[in-house]
């Protein structure tokens, strides 16, 4: 039995188990859809994003040229289906990789102070209940405000908004591992505590972290799609949804397609995150 | 209702739990029947199904057990066919339950007074003066002092044993005729648990119910039941009264029990113990035949594997005793299976002139921070002495134990030689190097493979993400930093091999994949990777079951005299502690009360404290009687605040006013190894009679009840 | 219990001293900024140089900061750059709107978010509780901005029967407030609910649930007597952790209805560098935050007497 194989069955089963239950299925599909889009939105898209087709064009109609346009065209005559596909790529790549710095840091402070106790804990906690005091909103808007919109100035906002929860989340786990005797074993072994903390402790943490990494991405695209929405986005002409929106905000009186359809997108993603999250955490209870 | 009619019967009741792979069947078959003032135990280990007999009887099975055939019938009515409004009727008014753990049995958030209330609010139509007169009434006779005071508590403000008290309070205001018992101290400690047992069948003579008792605890119902249920893998597989089971065995597993129990009362080379091989087959895996068959000596072919089950059949001895062997009736002409030779050890206590670990009046203060403010203020913080004054010698292969009840300071006491804390003052040497100051951090590998530990709990012991033999692996690798890879996986094996589990099957496992008892094995291969000199056994057979208990003592016992390596043993259990040591240390609030070779703390003279431990273990050995009159009052005293004077003032049956709740007892040497602290002269304490005294001849014996 | 209260409000009084002190930093610790944003970007160095000396901005930053602090203690709250007014002049109103948009919110769904988590928690696995446990993901899913686009579609542009700015320009109207209400209701109850659900069947899991039925206890009692309170207690901590995000999300709703709270204030502030207005929000929105939680930490400890007598 080799570990690659092993791990590959375990994945399937673990899928397997997800997709057993009607929500989990309908969680699984939702993610697993959007990320296919995402990976091949190029071949997917009948247009480009921001080629100018004709504007205004309703849902399922045709241009003058004869294109079937499935879900009409924005105010500039960019075809909506289009720029929702690729708008997938800005979205997906952004909530995802916008909260692995914030586990990266909340999970190793989380763990310093779950693990060390006394100052440690109280200096951290301290800090992160501070930071968790600020509405996040608040944070976000000085925070892009001051470094202006772009995708890596949304991962420095999301990092510093994100880590306190992840540190509070991982803290408590490690208070509870660490008081188990197979820590208490490694350290009468004269184990370091970074391989205690990282290959003892942070291991047996990963099950709510999974739970918790499924609902943080989908509240990661709320939140850049809320950006967008008041018009601190990403830069155009990436076409993310919540700038879709904006924009066709103006238009939504007589061409509702421009915005309901972009909606719907963002609402399906964190819909399918939060079923998964939620079947993902049912799983784990019942081990 | 005549009386002929039953209070409570199961007829070839039958469960199953439904689960995402299929039904699992939890209880097969099982008949019971239960008259007015029976009193019925079922034993077994866990798995076997007793707890959801328990349950069923109060059709209460949760979402996902189904009873798939038979019925239960409660007065000649089936409880099976009846409505909500019945089943509500019924319970915690004519059937109530007393439940395991009493901290989380009683709600956090209601006061004790008003969670007792309730009961007699539905099921009486008392008065409210007259509900709080009963109340009032069965709080006294459960034994809690100012009942109410207790009544405007809430459950987290009062002790272990009170909130016991409590739950079965709460049982018995109704005055219900069936009362069932779901392993009721198993939560506690030894004297607690023995002065709950004394007070069950004195309430149970008053009130004259009926009762069911279930318990992994042989001894326990021996003390309480007239009547018995083993059960095995779902099965009932001996029963009848409990004095006849017990002094003619007739099901090979109710033998191979009582044969793993250690006696307390026996030198161990006259009753080793002979565990029971193999373990409990799996619900959905269960044998062919009899479910013993694989685990049993008499095993024979094409008898005791019929398909069709083997039936509960009367035994030769008694018209009530029942037996599920299909060999019942030649089973006492076959020979015995070969009882394992007494383990020789020399006691080598007195050989070597220098011990390998030594410690010297070693003190240990816990301060405990109110709160950051409260820090500031230095003067508010409290101390707790979890180590008093102590120090004891442990000699190379010589076995030590230390015995206490919980918040005795054992556990510190392992932490402080193992350089996880640091003594607040004292010192302790090991190999004639003084480590008291040395962190575990600052100790070198030598010193660390010579001095580990095997831990209690076998659900803790192990990491649950990495496989076993990763783990073994990497303690083998840290004490042998010389060895390669390969070797060091070699080494693993062999250690595999050492505690007889083959690594070819366990080696890449999860934890998660092993039984208790194997868990624990792999912790026990894990202290022995460096070759130690010492290792500390904090409760290493507590949380198994009986059957495993005993193969697991033998494997230790084994180790320690092949690897010719000290353990010092920390335990509860007075039985294991005999059949495993050469010298004990008997702890009580972070004092030493008593210490001496096994055989001395045996027998009298005892400190009070030890007499009251050793009268406190329930003994399933129905050859043995067992003195009754010792029994420690109340509750362990809070830690913030012992006692003046001697520890065990406040519980002491032999309490003498105006100098033991005053002065520190002094320390009394008997011989130049045994001591004793106590103000009690040795004299008086000598004459003294022994706890136990063994009868020969089991079959007139007499009963030790109360 | 006295003791807990004071350790509370030291710690409130800490972080609201810390909060302050961070965002000063940020905003202006370093001078230069300061003066381009007052001043505006094309104002020329002298003139900058000249309005930072007259203002103070050239001595020590702890100086200025407990000036600021001090200021901010009596009352004078800095000038708006924005409005062209002191910002204590218009501040309160603004305060005051969020106030009754919140107020209104939370009146609607802690009562709904409890009633549906403890109706799908109380029988797990029910038809009930997968019909509202779905309800409640969604709720969860959908993005305010997304609801926004969604109600207003259906009542203003299809239905015609609300309007779709809430300005308020001819005084108070209850007609405007309802689609934020609405808005802010279905994004928040979905999560306050999950929390209560979840807590809810964690409890009637436990063993006291246990003991009451088998108590002979009625189903109804053993829910609201035994176990509603335990279960309330992990709610009482979501919701009152709610207003940080009640705070963000009214954000959004004041701009899509161009409802005139402190949402929109921050808003403005943030796109045009109002540093003494960001100051206001920030720090107000803190204290809010921190109250909010000291709150939450007195209910819990009526409801857990675990921590009432330690």
């Amino acid at each position: 039995m080799s570990a690659p194989t092993s791990s590959l069955t375990k994945l399937f089963r673990i899928l397997k188990d997800i997709a057993s239950s009607p929500f989990g299925f309908l969680g699984l599909f939702l993610t697993l859809f959007w990320i296919f889009v995402a990976i091949f939105a190029p071949l997917l898209a009948p247009f480009s994003p921001t080629e100018l087709i004709q504007p205004l064009v309703k849902p399922l109609s045709y241009t003058k040229n004869g294109q079937l346009l499935i879900l009409g065209s924005d105010h500039i005559g960019r075809d909506v289906l289009s720029r929702i596909i690729h708008g997938t790529r800005p979205v997906l790549f952004w909530s995802i990789f916008a909260t692995f710095p914030a586990y990266f840091i909340g999970s190793s402070l989380g763990l310093a102070a779950g693990y060390y106790k006394k100052s440690t804990d109280t200096i951290l906690s301290f800090i992160a209940n501070l930071i968790l005091s600020f509405p996040v909103l608040v944070l976000y808007l000085i925070i892009i405000v001051y470094l202006g919109p772009s995708g890596s100035n949304i991962v420095v906002a999301i990092t510093f908004a994100s880590s306190p929860a992840i540190f509070r989340i991982v803290r408590a786990l490690t208070l509870d591992i660490a008081g188990r005797d197979f820590i208490n074993a490694a350290q009468i072994r004269g184990e370091s505590s970074l391989y205690i903390l990282f290959i003892e402790i942070l291991p047996n943490a990963k099950g709510p972290l999974i739970v918790d990494f499924c609902l943080r991405v989908g509240y990661t695209a709320i939140t850049i799609g809320v950006l967008g929405f008041l018009g601190l986005g990403l830069p155009p002409p990436s076409p993310d949804w919540g700038s879709m929106i904006n924009s066709g905000r103006p238009f939504a009186l007589f061409m509702p397609h421009m915005v309901i359809f972009p909606c719907i997108a963002i609402s399906s993603f964190v819909l399918g995150l939060n079923l998964l999250a939620d079947e993902i955490n049912h799983i784990n209870s019942r081990i | 209702m005549d009386t002929q009619t039953p209070l409570l019967e199961a007829k070839n009741l039958s469960i199953a739990y439904s689960t995402r792979s299929g039904p699992l069947n939890a209880v097969i078959n099982f008949n019971m029947t239960l008259h007015k003032g029976d009193s019925i135990g079922i034993v077994g280990e866990s798995g076997c199904g007793k707890t959801t007999v328990l349950l069923a009887l109060m059709n209460y099975l949760g979402k996902n057990g189904i009873i798939t055939s038979g019925d239960i019938f409660f007065k000649g009515k089936s409880l099976l066919s009846m409505s909500q409004q019945e089943l509500t009727d019924i319970r915690g008014n004519q059937i109530s339950m007393i439940y395991q753990e009493p901290m989380s049995a009683l709600n956090p958030c209601l006061t004790i007074g008003k969670q007792l209330f309730e009961v007699l609010a539905f099921h009486s139509n008392l008065s409210p003066s007259e509900a709080q007169e009963r109340t009032i009434e069965t709080l006294h006779d459960v034994r809690l002092p100012e009942p109410e005071h207790i009544m405007t508590c809430y459950p987290h403000q009062i002790s272990g044993g009170q909130q016991q008290r409590i739950v079965i309070a709460m049982a018995l205001l109704s005055r219900p005729t069936v009362l069932l018992l779901d392993e009721p101290t198993t939560a506690l400690d030894v004297t607690v648990e023995y002065g709950i047992i004394k007070l069950i069948n004195s309430l149970k003579q008053k009130y004259g119910s009926s009762m069911i008792y279930i318990s992994h605890n042989m001894g326990l119902i021996r003390q309480t039941c007239e009547d018995l249920i083993v059960m095995y893998s779902g099965h009932a597989v001996e029963t009848g009264k409990t004095k006849d089971v017990f002094s003619k065995p007739s099901h090979p597993y109710t033998q191979g029990l009582l044969k793993c129990i250690p006696s307390p009362a026996h030198e161990p080379s006259e009753r080793p113990l002979s565990p029971i091989k193999g373990q409990l087959p799996p619900a959905n895996d269960r044998p062919k035949g009899c479910f013993f068959g694989p685990r049993c000596h008499f095993f024979k072919e094409g008898l005791c594997d019929n398909p069709n089950g083997i039936p509960l059949e009367k035994t030769p001895f008694h018209p009530n005793h029942f037996s599920r062997c299909a060999r019942t009736h030649e089973l006492e002409k076959l020979e015995q299976p070969p009882t394992p030779k007494a383990a020789t050890r020399a006691s080598s206590s007195t050989q070597d002139t220098h011990p390998l670990l030594s410690i010297q009046n070693i003190k240990k203060n816990y301060h405990v921070q109110q709160s950051l403010f409260s820090s500031l203020s230095s003067s508010k913080t409290k101390t707790i002495k979890a180590n008093n004054d102590i120090s004891l010698s442990v000699y190379k292969g010589q076995i030590v134990s230390i015995v206490g009840e919980s918040g005795c300071g054992k556990t510190t006491l392992a932490k402080l030689i193992l350089g996880l804390e640091k003594p607040s003052s004292g010192s302790i040497s090991f190999d004639n190097q003084n480590i008291s100051d040395l962190s575990v951090r600052t100790r070198d590998t030598s010193l660390i493979s010579h001095l580990q530990m095997i831990f209690q709990n076998p659900n803790e012991t192990l990491n649950p993400s990495l496989s076993v033999g990763y783990q073994i692996t990497r303690a083998v690798r840290k004490f042998n930093p010389q060895l390669s890879k390969k070797d060091a996986r070699k080494k693993a094996f062999k250690l595999f091999d050492m505690v007889s589990l083959s690594p070819q099957i366990f080696f890449n496992r999860l934890p998660m994949h092993l039984s208790g008892g194997q868990k624990q094995r792999i912790g026990i291969s894990r202290a022995f990777a460096g070759s130690p000199s010492l290792v500390i056994a904090d409760e290493p057979v507590s949380a198994l079951d009986v059957s495993v208990q005993s193969s697991v003592i033998e494997l230790l016992h084994k180790l320690q005299l092949n690897e010719n390596c000290s353990l010092l043993v920390i335990s509860h259990d007075l039985s294991l502690v005999r059949y495993l040591s050469d010298f004990v240390v008997v702890m009580y609030l972070g004092h030493i009360m008593e210490s001496g070779p096994v055989r001395d703390i045996f027998s009298p003279p005892f400190n009070p404290y030890t007499e009251a431990l050793l009268a406190a273990v329930p003994i399933a050995d129905v050859s043995i009687s067992k003195r009754d009159d010792i029994v420690l009052e109340g509750n362990l005293p809070s830690p913030f605040n012992p006692p003046k004077g001697c520890p065990l003032s406040s519980r002491c049956h032999r309490f003498i006013e105006g100098l033991c709740d005053t002065t520190p007892p002094p320390t009394q040497k008997i011989s130049d190894v045994h001591s004793i602290t106590c103000h009690i002269p040795i004299d008086t304490l000598k004459s003294q009679p022994p706890i136990f005294t063994t009868n020969p001849n089991q079959n007139n014996q007499k009963e030790t009840k109360s | 219990m006295l003791l807990f209260l004071s350790k509370r409000l030291g710690l409130l009084l800490l972080t609201v001293l810390a909060t302050s002190f961070i965002v000063f930093a940020v905003l202006e610790l370093d001078v230069d900024t300061v003066a381009v944003k007052v001043l505006g970007g094309y104002s020329t160095q002298e003139q900058r140089a000249l309005w930072l000396e007259e203002n103070g901005y050239n001595r020590l930053f702890i100086t200025r900061y407990a000036e600021w602090l001090s200021n901010f203690v009596q009352g004078d709250f800095g000038y708006s750059t924005r409005f062209k007014r002191p910002v204590g002049d218009f501040f309160w109103n603004y305060l005051g709107m969020t106030a009754i948009l919140a107020g209104i919110t939370m009146a609607i769904v802690v009562p709904l978010a409890l009633t549906f988590g403890i109706l799908s928690g109380m029988k797990e696995t029910s038809l009930l509780d997968r019909v509202l446990s779905f309800i409640c993901i969604i709720s969860t899913s959908v993005p305010e901005f997304a609801s926004v686009i969604l109600f207003s579609f259906i009542f203003v542009f299809t239905l015609g029967i609300l309007p779709g700015t809430s300005s308020m320009i001819q005084g108070f109207s209850w007609k405007e407030l309802v689609l934020p209400v609405l808005v802010l209701v279905v994004y928040d109850f979905g999560y306050i609910a999950r929390i209560t659900r979840a807590s809810m069947v964690e409890v009637m899991h436990t063993s006291y649930v246990r003991t009451a039925i088998l108590k002979g206890m009625p189903f109804k009692r053993v829910v609201t007597v035994h176990a509603l309170r335990n279960a309330l207690i992990a709610p009482v901590t979501a919701i009152f952790l709610q207003f940080p995000w009640l705070l963000s999300g009214v954000v959004v709703v004041e701009i899509a209805f161009a409802y005139k709270g402190i949402g929109h204030l921050l808003l403005e502030g943030a796109l045009y560098h109002d540093i003494s207005l960001i100051e206001m929000c920030t720090v107000v929105a803190v204290i809010v935050v921190v109250l909010t939680q000291l709150i939450a930490d007195i209910i819990c400890m009526f409801l857990n007497p675990r921590i009432r007598f330690s």
